[in-house]
């Protein structure tokens, strides 16, 4: 998995490529803790990202959840392995999956 | 039919995630099918990591015409993942756990799972029709 952030400001692009499953979602978890503080606009860009399993969905509910409170987030260029994911776990709708 | 036997440790995880993908795209299976398997892999392989107290897991790969499969077989205690509720998908961000996602989600994406206790094993088979 590869993790490269874009920021510009309040706003921060994290784009996450590779499989974020099990063995790589911690890493993830770990590098968004402490890269979301002050962040207003948060995008995941997903154009490199293969899969996504529920390791993966995980750390992206506690993201919704914390930015909730605190700005935005939106999901983009998922691929259509992902956006099925997404789509059969309800995640669709919890999401801004543009 | 390829099989890999390792000890079911997070460590592992990767290298049956790639033997699991090698042996499909040796089959011929459809890209697709493979990124399915190789959610649903994660998925059902990490609760034999994190639950099953198991010494070892062997994973079994292969095809029958169209039908692709991936068996797990561990000697850890017994679990039979399809026996577990369903999770409620339609809640709010707030309210949302994840417990339970995982094997509905692989429920969902293949077109048969069946479990089996046999000679003091748990045989989980997933099946998808191409």
């Amino acid at each position: 998995m590869t993790i490269q952030d874009d920021r510009n400001g309040s706003s921060l692009t994290v784009k996450v490529g590779g499989r974020l499953d099990t063995t790589t979602a911690p890493e993830l978890d770990t590098h968004l803790a402490s890269a979301l503080d002050g962040v207003k606009d948060l995008v995941f860009d997903f154009s490199d990202l293969e899969y996504i399993s529920s390791a993966g969905l995980r750390v992206l509910l506690a993201t919704v959840k914390r930015m909730n409170k605190q700005g935005t987030m939106v999901v983009k260029n998922a691929n259509e392995i992902v956006k099925e994911v997404f789509d059969v776990t309800g995640f669709m709708d919890i999401l801004n999956v543009q | 039919m390829k099989e890999l036997k390792t000890e079911p440790k997070i460590e592992n995880m990767e290298a049956v995630s790639d033997f699991v993908e090698s042996s499909l795209q040796e089959d011929n299976c459809p890209v697709r099918a493979v990124m399915k398997f190789l959610v649903a892999l994660d998925e059902m392989l990490n609760n034999v990591v994190s639950y099953s107290h198991a010494h070892e897991v062997d994973i079994l790969v292969g095809r029958d015409g169209k039908r692709y499969y991936v068996r797990l077989e561990d000697d850890g205690s017994p679990f039979d993942p399809l026996a577990q509720p369903e999770p409620d998908i339609s809640l709010a961000a707030e309210d949302r756990g994840v417990g339970g996602l995982g094997i509905y989600m692989v429920r969902k994406s293949m077109s048969r799972v069946t479990y089996l206790r046999e000679d003091g094993k748990n045989k989980l088979c997933m099946e998808l029709d191409t």
